[in-house]
């Protein structure tokens, strides 16, 4: 008995060890496939600025600058930088980067991308900071700035921020968004519209080269579907999975499910300068206390998220935990309102667009204001119709929205607050101040200092109402190995490997 | 012939010039700016209405319509919003995808007339109330339904046939049309079967019927050549109509397939309001619908010569 137990403990042993061997020797695939719900609408950068997009052409571009996993900024095709004076920065880009067209990467390049972005129409608004770029020699550069900008790092990271070959954008004119061309680990090979997107790796790459040979993006528009293909294996990597699948996707043994809170959040915009109620800073303070933000949040994306009330996600610069104060509670609601002069509540106008999930929020909000005594209407307009009429400072009391903060810094929240924003109602002069101070500290700790000012001040006046923190919901075979969620969608593949 | 063949032409260039005339109203009308549609919201004033003028969208109603139709006579729909890529070009990538899974679809639904007939020769059987009541159903479940169920099945649980997407060469693309193809063919072979039966009921009362019996004909030669060729008219009609919707493309199946077609393309542009390709989806859809129509009426005279000697006399009017 004994010598059977012997045998087959030894047994197992030797099996344990080929099992671990075959695991480390595992054979990886030479294509990664990922689905998103749309197909991209141009790969150049300096284009367009939407998450399916830069999806894919965040592994065909890089920017001078880079985010590492812990969100801190590293070198990529700048190895250093000075800081000359408030306004001007000397960069030093790297001697050994070859465009995928052969062409050396030079300041030059630089120059003509950034000059690209400032005339782009959709991209400017992300480098409104820029006056000019010097070039020095080949490989140095200096940019000046008309106003002292703290956030460049930080803005040099965005996607649509990136540098392109001057020679192949002047070759391909307007067609340059079908025929791409960078230096980062993958580069273009084929676009079916509607249908797929392949890229093959870099093998001129200045850095580690990417680990799987072909990366190819599907188009998959039905959510359910995306998930059904990581389950039969035609897909890798599925984005944009639903939260009604994603629940069903942790129970997959074989599937794993990602899901961080990224830079996207649930909000409703106030009529700030309204003549009615809700204009009254003290109702809007008094109405943070009427939403269960966490019941809501339970109910529109089931728990796939976190509530909140800053105008920043938790991985944004500038977010201060301490300040994020979320309580639910109706009777402090309701004294508040008597407080600011309504004790009986009022009527106002909920506005959203179509889409299940803002009708949803929109259901939520209504019942749980009704029990403080607000009657809120819930009008449903079309998107345009209803940004219009926001525009023409009709009485939109209350409207349902996204916002998404690209840069990762809370600075690009405050420009839309700020009394020049477009289309804004909120009119306060401190909120200014506030930026052009923010803009001019270099110093992180004085800098994070005036957010959290701004922060305070939002607390007390209240223009937005922040209901929860999106999570990014990303599924992936148990085969992938070396995924790095992107807090804005931007995923990179350098170091993805799929086991067969 | 080919004069009826040449007034309907003429006729058709009419219905799609008004047919533009009236989408390119109503795409006028919507409180759509195409300015802010290319620039977002970020966009100021400024850049706008130099944007406007520069797109030539201050001019008149009349003169943007003539305009667009004078380019469209050139083969030019304009330039997608979006992408900036000419839209005659994205239409034409995606046109013979839904042209392929259109066809597929309506090759599948032809399999409703053999039912048809094979129920109406047997009428009130217990195969004649089963079948009805099958394509009953199936003629009201909708497309979408029927598609993620069969992904269910065929793809998920068996790994027969892939899930989405358009295979590349001739096994695989073949593979990936056999889930789409009954998704969108099912609903019209349920209906080409009902409507099989009721002209078939109606054709075997007819009188020239039992004059084939009694003249000792063979059952199968009176189904197929007696009752079945005058039978078919309305069969006809319902399967061209069919194929003139699916042309159109089934958006529903497009989207669960993941299928890269028009109908995909056309709601794409309407959520991005992307009014040039909007425009030429409808004008081409237009087209398409106009020319399927034509090609069935022209299909009634090789099946029944009364229609064929109408059109010869007339060379307008048809009998349907």
């Amino acid at each position: 008995m004994k010598k059977m137990l012997c045998f087959f403990l030894s047994l197992l042993l030797m099996l344990s060890v080929i099992g671990t061997t075959t695991a480390q020797d595992r054979k990886t695939k030479d294509t990664i496939v990922f689905a998103q719900s749309a197909d991209a609408t141009s790969l150049d950068p300096h284009a367009i600025v939407n998450i399916r997009s830069f999806g894919v052409y965040s592994n065909i571009y890089e920017g001078l600058v880079a985010l590492d996993a812990d969100g801190k900024v590293v070198p990529a095709l700048a190895t250093e930088w000075e800081q000359i004076d408030d306004k001007s920065f000397r960069f030093t880009l790297r001697d050994d980067v070859f465009f995928h067209n052969g062409e050396k990467l030079t300041s030059e390049d630089v120059k003509f991308s950034f000059e690209r972005m400032v005339n782009s129409k959709i991209v400017s608004t992300y480098v409104s900071f820029l006056e000019s770029v010097e070039v020095v020699d080949e490989l140095n550069f200096i940019m000046h700035m008309k106003i002292p900008y703290s956030q460049l790092m930080i803005t040099l990271t965005i996607p649509c921020c990136t540098i392109v070959s001057k020679k192949a954008v002047e070759e391909s004119g307007e067609a340059f968004g079908r025929n791409p061309v960078g230096t980062g680990p993958y580069k273009f090979v084929e676009w079916s519209e509607s249908e797929s997107i392949t890229l093959t790796a870099n093998e001129n790459y200045w850095g580690e080269k990417a680990k799987t040979q072909n990366l190819v993006m599907r188009v998959v528009p039905e959510g359910s579907q995306r998930s059904i293909m990581l389950e039969t294996g035609e897909i890798d990597v599925g984005y944009d999975i639903r939260a009604n699948d994603a629940k069903r996707m942790l129970d997959e043994p074989n599937l794993t499910l990602l899901h961080e809170v990224g830079q996207r959040f649930s909000v409703v915009y106030y009529k700030a300068n309204s003549v009615g109620p809700i204009g009254n800073p003290a109702v809007r303070r008094a109405l943070e206390y009427a939403i269960d933000k966490d019941e809501l949040m339970e109910a529109v994306v089931y728990g796939f998220g976190q509530s909140g009330s800053l105008y920043c996600t938790p991985n944004t610069n500038g977010y201060n935990a301490e300040k994020d104060i979320v309580e639910f509670n109706p009777e402090k609601a309701k004294q508040l309102l008597s407080e600011a002069g309504y004790p009986d509540g009022f009527k106002l106008g909920l506005y959203t667009q179509e889409g299940q999930v803002y009708v949803e929020i929109a259901q939520i909000l209504q019942s749980q204001l009704y029990d403080i005594g607000i009657e809120a209407d819930i009008v449903t307009l079309e998107n345009n119709t209803l940004n219009q009429k926001v525009y023409d400072g009709e009485e939109i009391e209350m409207r349902i929205s996204f916002y998404n903060n690209l840069a990762g810094d809370l600075d690009f929240a405050i420009t839309k607050l700020a009394t020049d924003a477009y289309g804004t109602t909120y009119f306060n002069e401190e909120v200014d101040k506030l930026r052009e101070k923010a803009r001019a500290a270099f110093d992180d700790a004085e800098r994070a200092a005036i957010y959290d000012k701004f922060l305070d001040l939002m607390a007390s006046d209240k223009p937005w109402l922040t209901l929860y923190y999106e999570q990014n919901l990303v599924g992936l075979s148990n085969n992938v190995d070396g995924f790095v969620m992107s807090p804005i969608g931007a995923h990179q593949y350098k170091n993805v490997v799929v086991y067969e | 012939m080919s004069r009826y063949i040449f007034k309907r032409s003429l006729m058709m260039i009419l219905v799609i010039l008004g047919v533009i005339l009236v989408v390119y109203a109503i795409m006028d009308m919507s409180p759509i700016d195409p300015a802010k549609v290319i620039l977002g919201d970020s966009a100021t004033e400024e850049t706008l209405a130099e944007l406007r003028k520069e797109m030539g969208l201050d001019d008149p109603f009349m003169v943007r319509y003539f305009r667009y139709v004078l380019n469209l006579l050139k083969g030019d729909m304009g330039v997608s919003y979006r992408n900036k890529v000419s839209v005659a070009t994205q239409i034409g990538d995606r046109l013979p995808n839904t042209i392929l899974l259109a066809s597929c679809g309506v090759l599948f639904s032809l399999i409703g007339i053999p039912i048809g007939v094979a129920t109406a020769k047997r009428q009130y059987s217990t195969f004649d109330n089963v079948t009805m009541v099958i394509t009953l159903f199936a003629a009201a479940a909708p497309a979408f339904w029927y598609g993620l169920i069969m992904v269910m099945i065929f793809s998920l649980n068996l790994r027969w046939f892939p899930s989405a997407g358009m295979g590349k060469g001739f096994v695989d693309l073949a593979r990936s049309l056999v889930l789409p193809s009954i998704t969108i063919g099912i609903r019209g072979a349920a209906n080409n079967a009902r409507t099989t039966r009721s002209s078939m009921l109606e054709v075997m009362r007819q009188d020239y019927v039992d004059t084939a019996k009694a003249k000792g004909l063979d059952d199968r030669i009176i189904t197929s050549r007696h009752m079945l060729r005058n039978a078919l008219i309305p069969v006809v009609t319902v399967v061209g109509l069919n194929f003139g919707v699916l042309l159109g493309g089934s958006v529903l199946t497009e989207t669960v397939f993941s299928w890269p077609g028009v109908g995909r393309f056309v709601v794409e542009s309407i959520k991005t309001q992307d009014i040039p390709s909007v425009l030429g989806c409808v004008v081409t859809l237009a087209i398409m619908f106009s020319i399927v129509n034509l090609l069935v009426d022209i299909l009634y005279a090789f099946i029944d010569p009364r229609i064929k000697a109408q059109y010869k006399r007339s060379g307008v009017t048809k009998n349907e």
